[in-house]
């Protein structure tokens, strides 16, 4: 077992490329249980497709008021919507916004995993173990904007990856710039643009605190986010409904102070401590079978224990920290135990399990090899199984 | 040594000062178990017997617990009732006494780790200064009891590992077997205690000291094996009342969704043992034990938490370092166990964060200019916090708390009890709508010394069913509810009506009316 492991896998972006084709198929073509069609999603792509304006007329608008009045950030429903106007059947376009998102951010995976891991084989491994999470095939297969804020992160987390060995203010930029296209996403995009902004530029100053790269990185992400302010400059009334659901209300901007009272109420901060805690129950993560596999209750702590031993060391803190604040976002939203908001916690997850059979293999000893394969292997049983 | 337990001692006199103020007042009520658990202390006191006439019981059975009550509290409130009158303050005394020798024993078994002067003193004034463990410490009830029993096990396990002699290791075992009578939890809490001194004597391969603990542990167990001789149900009806087995309870093809779905459960509510939302912003949901307004530590100990759990598992060679980690990860078993999550069946996860907190305060104060300022800061913000807590609580949370604590009752029986000393004396008429309205009105009026009186009242369960009533009687039930209409109806007027400090009537006393 010890000498397989150390051959496998043969290559391994041919192994990535098909896992993120398999999530592709898996997205489309299967309804696993508990994956119900984000029906306002769908219609409101009917409605860009057809009229080629929103609810409130708007022709293409930015952001987008949904059939059902609530607003939707513009990437996914565009895409939607252009997929309808190719012919396709409304469900299927929405499923295959969703399912394209989780094949990429599947490669991503691979992508971030080669950068962080010391072997190749690792970054394979976060790649299937990512494509096998339940949460995933659900979100995939429910066609909803939720998965479509991973390949912003993933993208800038591979920025991040790569500039701890070269640091490079133009990959950097670009990076953020990717994470800023998250705000266009879903709700929690906002204020995970901001969140893991901050994490990777921290666990980038581990090695490289030049003023100038970080700024770089922010400039990136600013850049970005100018659409949004001549939409707001131009549509200011929709502003109540959406930044300020999302991110920050319209009073707390006029009144700073108000918002930072109100952010920090005694109450409010104790419940959205107590949802942030409950993102991380084990029995919300690996035991009801919505999020991750059970085995991977095994592989993660292990990952996270160890994982400083197989990943260079800088990476180690990146994955550390994202995996800290990845329900950040949701839990300000005070949105308790949805994955559909703390979907960062997926990809940081895989990556995690990955470094713990990494961990496991590193033992050199059979038992640890056995483990170690037998536990990623239920892994993705398990999740096929969902499938 | 000596300056130790002088140290010990001052930190518990001037805990007691800030726990024993105001217990006539704050909690605004007596509660049904520590109604109860007096009740069973005074007769104690009174005939050397608890309520069912046995002599010197180890547990203290009751009609529907037949579990019975552990026998730590109830003798020791009966020592204090030798001395204080019963009252609403003397059954509490005992609780906050425990609760200052827990502080007491923590500055002591903070200066066997540490030197100096702050670092030990950081240890009890973080568990002083703990809303979570002050409010157990005022209520008469066991909850705290466990915690004086888990820090002599360590601060005898302590002695042992510095100066060697093995008595020290005896007397840690027996303090782990005496703790069992402490609190129901503690029998779970104790043994675990139990294995981790085990695992770490069989560590160091000390089979002698093993052998030792093992040995006054179960020394200490012979009465309770003796009673579970004579009480051959008691195991079982801890079970039942705990529902620890309910794949038992389905059977059959039931049985593996039924233990699948028990395992969920108590890892979630392990897992919310931990959470910070309860530990350090709101506290328990019940207003019983929580004013809401505080976390069960103050927040600055979760910063003091972090920088200790590092600064020990850094040091982790340190065996009793180790050992306070793994007790502080396992003191919420008893709650996973029993699917409670409420700190009184784990308060003994109170002094060992303490004592975390006071490491993580050492290694603030080792560290960078930053981190000195920062301890210092976090220390100093403790008090002020604490004293913001106080301040609601002994002017806000009796009006906030009283429904918790089953209303006015007090009011309504003392009333009654004013008033039953007329002549003639008037007849006496109990709702057993009110819960526990029976044990309220044993205790105050034992309490009044109006004992006479107990066997006065006639209980009754609806007022349809009231047989005729003679003039001028006297009868409780709640305010504005169904039975006070009825009553007025059929010709008797509210004589009294015991409202909640914020002037919501909850009980009303009628009077039969005189016919003129």
């Amino acid at each position: 077992v010890t000498r397989w492991s150390a051959r496998f896998p043969g290559d391994s972006r041919v192994l990535a490329v098909a896992i993120a084709l398999a999530a592709l198929v898996a997205g489309l073509t299967r309804t696993p249980p508990g994956a119900e069609t984000d029906t306002v999603f769908v219609e409101t792509a009917v409605q860009l497709a057809r009229d080629g304006a929103d609810r409130s007329g708007r022709e293409r608008p930015l952001m987008v008021q949904g059939a059902d009045g609530q607003w939707l950030q513009p990437l996914p429903v565009h895409l939607a919507s252009a997929f309808v106007r190719t012919g396709l059947e409304p469900g299927i376009a929405a499923r295959l916004v969703a399912s394209t998102a989780w094949a990429v951010s599947v490669w991503l995976v691979y992508l971030v995993g080669v950068r962080l891991f010391v072997k190749p084989r690792a970054a394979v491994l976060a790649a299937a173990l990512f494509a096998a999470t339940p949460a995933g095939l659900t979100l995939a297969a429910s066609g909803g904007a939720a998965l479509t804020a991973l390949p912003p992160l993933l993208a800038w987390f591979a920025a991040v990856a790569s500039c701890l060995e070269r640091p490079r203010r133009d990959v950097l930029a670009l990076g953020a710039a990717a994470l800023g296209l998250g705000v266009y996403t879903q709700p929690a995009g906002v204020l995970m643009a901001p969140i893991f902004l901050t994490t990777g530029l921290a666990a980038l100053a581990t090695r490289h605190r030049e003023p100038a790269l970080h700024l770089s990185a922010v400039t990136g992400l600013v850049v970005t986010l100018v659409p949004l302010v001549v939409w707001y400059w131009q549509h200011p009334g929709t502003w109540v409904e959406t930044m300020g659901r999302w991110a920050v209300h319209l009073a707390h901007i006029r009144d700073p102070f108000q918002g930072l009272v109100a952010f920090a109420r005694w109450d409010v901060a104790g419940r959205r401590a107590s949802d942030y805690w409950h993102y991380f129950s084990p029995v919300y993560l690996f035991l009801t079978g919505t999020v991750f596999a059970a085995a991977v209750a095994a592989l993660l702590p292990v990952g996270l224990a160890g994982c400083g031993d197989r990943m260079r060391r800088d990476g180690w803190w990146l994955v550390v920290m994202a995996w800290i604040a990845a329900p950040l976002a949701a839990a300000l939203l005070d949105a308790p135990r949805s994955i559909a908001l703390a979907v960062a916690l997926l990809p940081i997850g895989a990556l995690l399990a990955a470094g713990g059979v990494e961990r496991l293999l590193a033992t050199r000893t059979s038992v640890g090899a056995v483990t170690a394969w037998s536990l990623a292997a239920l892994a993705v049983v398990e999740g096929l199984l969902r499938w | 040594m000596r300056a130790t337990l002088l140290h010990g001692l001052a930190a518990s006199a001037l805990t007691l000062a800030v726990y024993a103020w105001g217990l006539d007042r704050v909690p605004p009520y007596l509660l049904h178990d520590e109604i109860k658990g007096a009740l069973q202390s005074q007769a104690l006191v009174e005939t050397g017997r608890d309520l069912n006439g046995r002599f010197l019981p180890l547990y203290f059975q009751e009609p529907g617990f037949t579990v019975g009550r552990d026998p730590a509290s109830i003798y020791f409130t009966a020592l204090v009732l030798r001395v204080l009158p019963l009252s609403e303050a003397s059954i509490r005394l005992p609780s906050a006494m425990v609760g200052a020798l827990g502080v007491g024993l923590t500055l002591v078994l903070a200066r066997l780790w540490w030197s100096g002067f702050v670092v030990p003193w950081a240890a009890a004034a973080t568990l002083a200064l703990a809303p979570g463990y002050f409010l157990h410490s005022r209520l008469g009830h066991q909850s705290v009891y466990p915690v004086p029993f888990v820090l002599l096990w360590l601060i005898a396990l302590t002695l042992y590992l510095q100066r060697g002699r093995l008595a020290f290791v005896y007397a840690s075992g027996a303090a782990l077997g005496l703790g069992l009578y402490s609190y129901l939890a503690a029998v779970i809490t104790m043994p675990t205690c139990l294995a981790a001194t085990v695992a770490l004597l069989a560590h160091r391969r000390d089979w002698r000291a093993v052998r030792a603990v093992i040995l006054a542990f179960g020394i200490m167990l012979a009465p309770l094996g003796l009673w579970q001789f004579v009480q051959p149900d008691r195991y079982a009806d801890i079970v039942a009342s705990y529902r620890v087995a309910p794949a038992a309870e389905a059977g059959g093809r039931a049985a593996l969704p039924a233990v699948a779905e028990a395992i969920r459960g108590r890892v979630d509510t392990y897992w919310d043992a931990f959470n910070p939302g309860r530990l350090f912003f709101t506290g328990e949901s019940s207003l019983n034990v929580s004013t809401r307004e505080a976390g069960i530590l103050l927040l600055p100990v979760a910063v003091l938490l972090v920088a200790g759990i590092v600064h020990l598992v850094r040091a982790r060679r340190v065996p009793l370092h180790v050992l306070l980690l793994a007790m502080l990860v396992l003191a919420p078993l008893p709650a996973a166990v029993m699917a409670d999550v409420e700190i009184r069946r784990w308060l003994v996860a109170l002094p060992l964060a303490a004592l975390v907190a006071a490491a993580g305060v050492q290694a603030m104060l080792g560290g960078s200019r930053a981190a000195r300022v920062s301890a210092a800061c976090l220390l100093a913000s403790m008090p002020l916090l604490f004293a913001g807590f106080l301040r609601d609580y002994f002017t806000e949370y009796p009006a906030r708390a009283g429904q918790w604590f089953g209303g006015n009752i007090r009011g309504a029986v003392t009333e009654v009890l004013d008033r039953a000393e007329a002549s003639p004396p008037p007849a006496v008429y109990l709702h057993l709508g009110v819960p526990y309205l029976d044990a309220y009105w044993k205790f105050y009026a034992t309490a009044r010394g109006q004992s006479a009186l107990i066997a006065r009242a006639v209980y009754f369960g609806s007022v349809e069913d009231l047989p005729p009533i003679p003039e001028g009687a006297l009868l409780i039930t709640h305010a504005g509810a169904g039975p006070a209409s009825v009553l007025l109806a059929e010709g008797w007027q509210v004589a009294a009506t015991a409202s909640e400090p914020d002037g919501t009537p909850s009980f009303a006393v009628f009077e039969r009316s005189r016919r003129p």
